[in-house]
């Protein structure tokens, strides 16, 4: 929309110098570099190394839990006490 | 995280679950073969004992295991006797009879031991208990040695 205001002219002629280091840039993708390499930004640690222990809790709790589940055959367990109590057959 | 360590942390993170998931399984079923109570744990489900009958059954057992493991030694030893006798001879002589002999009466001995065992722990569980157990237990006491016995108690 044009106004007629003697500002507009002045405003558009208006060109600052720019005030950024001539490697900006450069300096920009070394930064984001770094942040990667150290495993994200600083929210993001945190939380991922919960994750992570929570998974390993994870793990840790569901091989407890099979291996509770695992050992109930009763069918080994039988005929481990019958080859138990056989003298002969413990001997063999 | 960097990668490497990543790799690490699950590497580790697994070998624990494995860790773990034997360490339930031992809890559950212990395999050491000095832990009589625990090889007995089985029959208080399967006959549905009581504290009673379980407590006679485990009694029962715990008495018997070390003349169990006395004949199983002394079997062993007839065995071996009666091996070694009839590689170093061409011929049947006076002495590997005697040991072929012994090794009989010896696992005559197991056979008689085994059986007052299964009676006596039959008659520690209610009739009907009892009955079932006989049923599971005598083919390893009617054919001693058949390798195929234990396995059929699977079944």
């Amino acid at each position: 929309m044009k106004t007629n205001d003697p500002f507009d002219d002045l405003l558009s002629s208006w060109n600052p110098p720019p005030n950024v280091p001539s490697d900006f840039r450069e300096q920009v993708w070394h930064r984001i570099a770094a942040t990667a390499d150290a495993g994200g930004t600083l929210v993001a640690r945190p939380f991922r190394a919960r994750v992570a222990a929570i998974a390993a809790a994870a793990v840790i709790v569901v091989g407890f839990g099979l291996g509770l589940l695992d050992s109930g055959s009763p069918d080994s367990d039988r005929a481990a006490y019958f080859h138990r109590i056989d003298p002969i057959a413990k001997a063999r | 995280m960097k990668l490497p360590s990543l790799a690490l942390v699950i590497l580790a993170t697994l070998v624990a679950g494995l860790i773990a998931y034997f360490g339930g399984r031992a809890l559950q079923h212990p395999s050491h073969p000095l832990d009589a109570k625990a090889e007995i744990r089985w029959m208080r489900k399967e006959f549905s004992l009581s504290e009673a009958n379980f407590a006679k059954v485990e009694a029962l057992h715990l008495a018997y295991i070390p003349r169990c493991d006395e004949l199983c030694m002394a079997v062993a030893d007839s065995g071996r006797k009666v091996r070694e006798l009839a590689a170093a001879t061409p011929v049947m002589t006076e002495a590997l009879a005697a040991a072929i002999a012994e090794d009989e009466h010896v696992r005559g001995e197991c056979r008689k031991a085994l059986l007052a065992h299964l009676y006596e722990t039959a008659a520690a569980m209610p009739s009907e208990a009892g009955q079932r157990f006989l049923e599971m237990a005598l083919p390893s006491v009617l054919s001693p040695g058949h390798p195929d016995v234990h396995d059929s108690v699977r079944h």
